[in-house]
């Protein structure tokens, strides 16, 4: 089944995030709910009573006469300083309760369970994902086992980032010379679509993540395939391609375990072309997507940080095809 | 008393700007109702710059994957739009209309201190121009308008952009301060005899606890400035992470400014509105002491909630609930008010002028961006929705749906009295329904368009479903909203040359500034009237019935 | 209340807030100064008689105000000629301290402590000029004739600045030099 980041409202009625209403938003465990419903209930009163208000003493026409009067009335008045204040102590409460009862709302520290599952690192403009005990490292697409709490670790390279996966659980920066921490729970298999929610420059709309959960089965297929180091490709194209790429300055950004490739200022190519999508969410991943981007990185996600290298149509397309190869 | 009252020479006291001698004048005032109105000419001016800027960005994203513009234009534009507006625009402009007000409102010749007056108004034009000279200069600042570092820093960003921002920003920013003592001073000391602080008109009060909360806050501000200035210009190292400085500094640095700053910018509104709301209620304003109290309640409340702009930057949990209690507790004092509002409507008899309609829209608008803020003030809710669409919905109910309709309603209360003629009410409402329906259509469904995950800040987006029909309709509605603008504007031109005459009171209203011409002359009053209770010309109308208090 | 009395009143409490801020952010970096030069570098045994200095002229400034107040012009040029120079005898400390730390190579782009130490100085020794800057119109305007009893409210209330800005450096000293002892 694959999810698209949201159809409408789809949050509001199917948020899978602890905190954030289980299921429905009829389900009252949920401070979502609270504040939703509370927040459109106390609008839609005020806005009411006060149409009321104005409809029922409305001046009749050549009516020039003033009103009553009144200057306030105490009593009136204490009610609604006090009523709003037991509300809020209330939400506060429930609230806190739930920040604390929640396992999965570390905030700031590292919680007692110890090595994350993920380092999540942030770069302008794309995402970098760590296993520390899998000894795996992609780009932009991550792999998880499905209705598992991940202990994530965020940090960043240049800027203030933050990881949003809105339906696997709540944002936290990624900021440089600090590390924070927060859980991801996606609660049944399928693809979820995220987006750096911290403006971070030129190309901050174009550095989507995108987490697959998997059945703990498949997710350990992913995690062979990944820690698997890269295969000399078949197609003689695709072996130009990779002579190219070895020859020339790619590697000092790149890395392609298995190569002389070990950059590490972009991202991780190793298994690009198993990966969904290319440049953080612009283009799906085939070879004639790639033979595009190579010829002018610009042009694809203005911004991006690769330089155009005025390659020839021929080197694109056989570089293309090397890293169409790398699955 | 109004109904005999002398109909002035309309331009008998403000010298003429089509003349060059005129315009000579208008450089160099120092009276307070000149350099008011030359606030409220400057301040449309960049609010005008600020909103061509914003329907770029609303034509950029009508649709999904939309090249209209660039992603470094757009970043530029959002950058310019934020800025100009909470500096440019919001809260000059309320500085402007309290400069007009205030001493007429407490009786005063003029402002305490006239020709700081004049600098300070010119100190922001110029930190405004230099702020636009950036487009000249080499490219516009770019890291948005609370410029977090490291992104707003040199290394990061590929234009001077940040540093005219931060220069510029300063230079407005001491204007600000300097105008704002310059209030206080005059509220403390120049109020007419008998007029005690208990009895201050409510717009006043506000723009004193306003004029405090400036003082202390701005100063915030333009340390900050000042760090990020010698950090882009001189080299220093206080947001440079690699010598082990730290981001999070600059964060508290600027919202223990910033969050002040959102009460700075709708304070002097709920002024306008606890004017407009009684005037055209014809009655007074329910529960003085309540709104008042909950205004000084709310001036020191806004010191400590800086914190909820950084829920997800990881301050740990104990500042987190802390921050977030705070928060909570500061939308008490914030209802009272709602409620005193809606309690003096209630029993009135109510005149539905553009004034009050913009009065009113204020209500319902400030109270949707009301609720959504209490939620912000919830940790685990704010992580999900901070930095999406639902903010930019949020703080543009509070600042265009509150703070901008609070204005238009002060903008047709007191035109007749600062030009002697009145807007025109038909042009007013269709400038009102225009704006109002404009506004609802542009900015209500970006609540749906930040819970189905929209992110701020960015210059396109996928095609998921339900995102470009929103944008599309939100960019809609900002067209409406900028035409209900222009139509103010065709009002203006209108009624300055053919509107009817201005009586000295055409509202019946009950404070001061009625109790002169309209406009007044340079020097106020002729003879200012006895104040024994807040509504000085009330008592005077009903000497049989007067106010107590 | 004395309208520019109250004025500089609220102007000093809004500047109070501003050297808040610097110290803020020293303090807040305090220890954790990164790879560069550290508070070491400063000397509190330099700085002492300097700081007396500036602080005995609260004290100056406040006897010409009152030989003001009672008319007696001379002493109170001379009260407010000790006071000027005992400004800048902090200046000059001031001067000798950075031109000291620069032939060290420590300035404001040297490391977290250069940047913050700077800066919160630099402001610091900012407001003394501006201040000395008054004080010798002050003294210009007394030999002239012009400074007069009825001026003292006026006198006053550029003492006020005069003190502010030594109770600012009560919070620098601390903070820097005291602080730098432990």
């Amino acid at each position: 089944m694959t999810h698209s980041l949201l159809s409408p409202l789809h949050v509001l009625f199917d948020a899978q995030s602890d905190q954030l209403g289980k299921s429905s938003i009829l389900e009252w465990n949920s401070i979502t709910s609270v504040l939703m419903g509370g927040a459109l209930i106390i609008a839609t009163m005020i806005i009411v009573l006060m149409a009321w208000v104005v409809i029922r003493y409305r001046a009749r026409r050549g009516d020039d006469s003033d009103a009553p009067q009144i200057h306030g009335n105490n009593k009136l008045e204490l009610g609604w300083t006090i009523a709003p204040g037991i509300l809020l102590l209330f939400i506060f409460l429930f609230a806190t309760y739930n920040q604390f009862a929640s396992a999965t709302s570390p905030g700031a520290g590292l919680p007692k369970k110890g090595t994350p599952d993920i380092i999540v690192i942030g770069h302008q403009f794309w995402w970098e994902f760590r296993y520390p005990k899998l000894g795996i490292v992609t780009a932009n697409e991550f792999h998880i086992p499905a209705n598992k709490n991940i202990l994530v670790q965020l940090e960043s390279d240049d800027v203030i980032h933050d990881l949003w996966m809105p339906q696997l659980g709540e944002k936290m920066d990624n900021v440089p010379g600090k590390t924070n921490y927060t859980y991801l729970n996606a609660p049944k298999p399928g693809r979820y679509e995220g987006a750096c929610a911290e403006y971070c420059g030129a190309e901050h709309a174009w550095m989507r993540p995108l987490a697959v959960a998997q059945s703990q089965s498949d997710f350990n297929k992913w995690v062979h395939q990944q820690q698997t180091a890269a295969r000399n490709p078949q197609s003689k194209l695709a072996q130009q391609g990779r002579k190219l790429f070895l020859s020339n300055t790619c590697v000092n950004c790149h890395a392609i375990a298995g190569t002389s490739a070990k950059g590490r200022v972009g991202p991780d190519l190793t298994h690009v072309g198993s990966r969904e999508q290319i440049a953080a969410g612009v283009l799906n991943t085939n070879q004639q997507n790639l033979y595009k981007f190579l010829l002018n990185p610009q042009a694809v996600k203005p911004g991006i940080l690769m330089p155009n290298f005025h390659l020839t149509d021929q080197q694109a397309y056989a570089l293309a095809a090397y890293l169409e190869s790398l699955k | 008393m109004s109904d005999v009252s002398i109909v002035p020479e309309h331009t008998a006291s403000l010298p003429s700007y089509n003349k060059f001698n005129g315009l000579l004048e208008w450089v160099s005032t120092v009276d307070h109702k000149q350099i008011g109105l030359l606030y409220l000419f400057g301040t449309f001016f960049f609010f005008c710059v600020g909103g061509i800027e914003a329907l770029l960005m609303r034509i950029q994203l009508a649709q999904p994957q939309n090249h209209f513009l660039s992603p470094q234009d757009y970043n530029q534009l959002f950058t310019m739009h934020g800025t100009t507006m909470v500096f440019l625009v919001v809260m000059p402009m309320l500085l402007g209309v309290a400069n007009y007000v205030v001493p007429l409102q407490i009786g005063a010749r003029d402002m305490a201190y006239p020709r700081l007056n004049a600098l300070s108004f010119w100190m922001f034009t110029f930190g405004g121009l230099l702020l636009y000279a950036s487009f000249i200069g080499g490219g516009a600042p770019d890291a948005g308008w609370f410029a977090y570092v490291p992104l707003s820093g040199q290394p990061y960003t590929s234009n001077p952009g940040m540093t005219y921002w931060a220069i510029g920003i300063l230079v407005s920013g001491i204007g600000t301060v300097a105008t704002a003592l310059n209030l206080v001073v005059t509220i403390l000391l120049f109020r007419a005899p008998g007029m005690s602080l208990r009895r201050l008109p409510l717009f006043t009060w506000m723009v004193l606890f306003n004029g405090f909360i400036i003082m202390f806050a701005m100063p915030a501000l333009n340390a900050s400035l000042v760090t990020l200035a010698i950090d882009r210009i001189l080299g220093g190292h206080y947001y440079d992470v690699k010598a082990g400085a730290s981001p999070l500094l600059w964060q508290h640095y600027f919202w223990s400014f910033g969050h002040p700053e959102v009460y700075i910018m709708v304070l002097p509104a709920w002024g306008i509105i606890s004017e407009v709301v009684p005037v055209f209620s014809r009655k007074p304003i329910f529960g003085y002491g309540a709104v008042a109290g909950s205004t000084v309640a709310i001036a020191f409340l806004s010191f400590a909630v800086w914190g909820h702009h950084m829920f997800s930057a990881g301050m740990g949990t104990a500042s987190d609930l802390l921050f977030s209690a705070a928060s909570l507790l500061i939308a008490v004092p914030t209802g009272i008010k709602i409620f005193n509002w809606v309690a003096t409507a209630w029993m009135g008899k109510i005149r539905f002028t553009t004034s009050m309609l913009f009065a009113l829209a204020f209500i319902v608008q400030f109270t949707i961006g009301g609720v959504t803020g209490v939620q912000f003030g919830v940790v685990p809710f704010d992580r999900y929705t901070t930095d999406s669409y639902y903010v930019v919905a949020h703080f543009h109910y509070v600042l265009f749906g509150g703070t901008a309709f609070g204005l238009f309603a002060g903008f047709y209360y007191w035109f007749p009295k600062a030009f002697g003629r009145m807007l025109d009410e038909r042009l007013g409402k269709l400038n009102f329904w225009l704006m109002f329906i404009g506004f609802n259509t542009a900015f209500f469904v970006q609540h749906a368009l930040g819970w189905m995950g929209m992110t701020r800040r960015i210059w396109t987006y996928p095609d998921y479903p339900g995102w470009g029909v929103y944008n599309m309709i939100s960019t809609v509605g900002s067209f409406i909203l900028a035409f209900g603008v222009l139509m103010f504007a065709v009002n203006v031109f209108y009624s300055l040359k053919k509107g009817e005459i201005a009586s000295e009171n055409p509202w019946n209203a009950w404070t001061l500034e009625w109790a002169t011409t309209s406009p007044p002359p340079h020097y106020n009053f002729d003879q200012v009237p006895p104040v024994r209770s807040r509504r000085p010309l009330w008592d005077l109308q009903h000497p049989d019935k007067a106010d107590k208090d | 209340m004395n309208q520019n009395k109250l004025g500089m009143l609220i102007f000093l409490a809004s500047e109070s807030v501003f050297f808040t801020m610097l110290i803020l952010a020293y303090a807040y970096y305090h220890s954790h100064w990164g790879g560069g030069p550290t508070d070491s570098v400063v000397d509190i045994k330099e700085v002492l008689p300097y700081t007396i200095a500036l602080w005995s002229s609260s004290l100056t400034i406040w006897f010409s105000e009152r030989a003001l107040k009672h008319g007696k012009y001379g002493q109170m040029r001379g009260w407010l000629g000790l006071t000027i120079l005992l400004g800048a005898f902090f200046l000059f400390g001031e001067a000798r301290e950075y031109l000291a730390l620069f032939s060290e190579n420590v300035n404001i782009q040297a490391g977290i402590f250069g940047t913050t130490f700077f800066t919160l100085t630099g402001f610091h020794g900012l407001h003394v000029t501006v201040g000395l800057l008054a004080l010798s119109l002050m003294l210009v305007l007394a030999s002239t004739g012009w400074l007069k009893k009825e001026q003292a409210e006026g006198y006053e209330t550029l003492s006020y600045y005069w003190h502010f800005v030594d109770l600012v450096w009560v919070g620098v000293f601390s903070v820097v030099y005291i602080w730098s002892l432990f």
